[in-house]
């Protein structure tokens, strides 16, 4: 069975004649990565809103078609209850970050999966080591610049452990030392048997793919 | 700083050091930024980059040392949505052609046409893409052609159509631009000078002039 499967899916924002996209099947085996494709204002954030289950819980429009994830029917499940399988680092990550440091935004996730604090420890030190960015913990998430922002976003999906990553424009304001840390994050990840779906523009993040998607 | 040293050609910046609470920023920075060309800076993820922009625009205070501009100078920010005045494309670009514009008679929707957004002239600004809304901040540009422009990561979501054009646009440019951004290849056809920030320092960089002549541009229209 695959963890994720897609079929027929297409959508339109409430007030537009046009379907966005339609007609869209793929499906991920453990350890895929599909890279999304297409030019600016073709659909790629709003897919993975769909994948995600934002859309069409708290965004409106009119959706086709059926989501899986591990056989289970997308829309059976709340947003909390589909986090940990599927989860999303956003375009902008001002619409991410809530909480007053960097330490306490990595440890939202793993603290509501119930996990011990042994292992909540072990999974914040793990994110910001693989990101380089130790230094922050403490730092006050209001005082990181966007690049600092982006990876803290990152690494706080990151200790979710979601069996799908969702990165959307994860290259945009990242240093090329970074960028290669964020790449090496996404081989191991994949390699550890998840699913990671990049949208992107930027030709090393999409050539990480074993499929792609073009919208 | 005697006013009679301030060359027309460049932007001064003399020993400026600028700090935040338990963080040096800057020390003793020592800066000439042509405003007759395009150049870039450069710089890990938190160096500062996005803190020189706002110091060079006049939305940072509390600096000491000295930053001497010749030119009007138009920033736009990081996060596309930060720049957005209005809520519709066209309302948002009449009110950045009432902004220091010395274009007569704009005509709008020719210039949303430049960067594809004609057709989103009307929609709501919330409802467009990340890609679309930095189209639609960097159409304010074709607005003020007579200033300099200070664009941090101005190619962020934007497709490889976008991109040639936005280069285009700083090919044709007359009045000079700082570009904030790591993707120092998108933009090395139009670069002359890389500036990268390490150490509290801003660092001159010497390009390949060479490299930078044979892949320049060709020339085109820009129709608006």
């Amino acid at each position: 069975m695959s963890l994720l499967s897609v079929v027929q899916l297409a959508f339109r924002y409430n007030a537009q004649d046009n379907w966005l996209f339609s007609g869209l099947d793929f499906c991920l085996e453990p350890g895929e990565i599909l890279a999304v494709s297409g030019k600016s204002g073709c659909g790629k954030t709003t897919l993975l809103y769909l994948l995600n289950g934002i859309i069409p819980r708290h965004i409106d429009g009119e959706m086709k078609g059926d989501i899986k994830i591990a056989g289970i029917e997308h829309n059976k499940l709340s947003l909390p209850e589909l986090a940990p399988h599927i989860s999303m680092v956003m375009q902008n990550p001002h619409q991410q970050l809530f909480f007053p440091t960097v330490e306490q935004e990595l440890a939202f996730a793993p603290e509501n999966l119930c996990l011990s604090p042994d292992i909540i420890e072990e999974r914040i030190s793990n994110a910001l080591q693989l990101l380089k960015i130790s230094e922050l913990r403490q730092q006050e998430t209001a005082t990181l610049s966007y690049g600092q922002q982006k990876l803290t976003a990152l690494a706080a999906i990151y200790t979710l452990q979601p069996q799908i990553l969702l990165l959307d424009e994860i290259s945009n304001g990242i240093s090329t030392e970074k960028k290669s840390h964020i790449i090496n994050l996404i081989k191991s990840y994949a390699h550890s048997g998840k699913n990671i779906i990049i949208a992107d523009h930027d030709p090393a993040f999409l050539d990480l793919a074993s499929y792609r998607l073009s919208l | 700083m005697a006013a009679s040293a301030v060359s027309a050609s460049s932007i001064k910046i003399q020993n400026l050091s600028f700090s935040f609470p338990k963080k040096l920023i800057f020390k003793n920075v020592n800066l000439d930024i042509t405003t007759n060309s395009v150049s870039l800076l450069t710089g890990a993820n938190g160096s500062g980059k996005t803190t020189f922009c706002r110091l060079l625009s006049g939305l940072q205070t509390g600096y000491s040392g000295e930053i001497i501009s010749p030119t009007k100078l138009l920033y736009l920010k990081q996060s596309a949505e930060t720049n957005l005045l209005a809520a519709t494309p066209a309302l948002d670009l009449s009110l950045w052609s009432n902004v220091n514009c010395k274009i007569k008679n704009v005509k709008l929707r020719e210039i949303l046409n430049y960067f594809d957004l004609n057709e989103k002239a009307d929609q709501p600004v919330w409802e467009l893409s990340g890609g679309e809304q930095q189209r639609l901040v960097l159409s304010a540009l074709l607005l003020h052609p007579d200033h300099f422009w200070l664009l941090d990561e101005p190619a962020a979501g934007l497709d490889d159509a976008q991109q040639k054009k936005l280069l285009q646009l700083l090919q044709e440019h007359k009045n000079g631009a700082l570009i904030v951004s790591h993707r120092k290849e998108l933009f090395a056809p139009v670069t002359t000078q890389v500036f990268t920030i390490a150490d509290w320092k801003i660092i001159k960089q010497s390009t390949d002039g060479d490299v930078c002549a044979t892949s320049k541009l060709k020339p085109g229209n820009i129709n608006v």
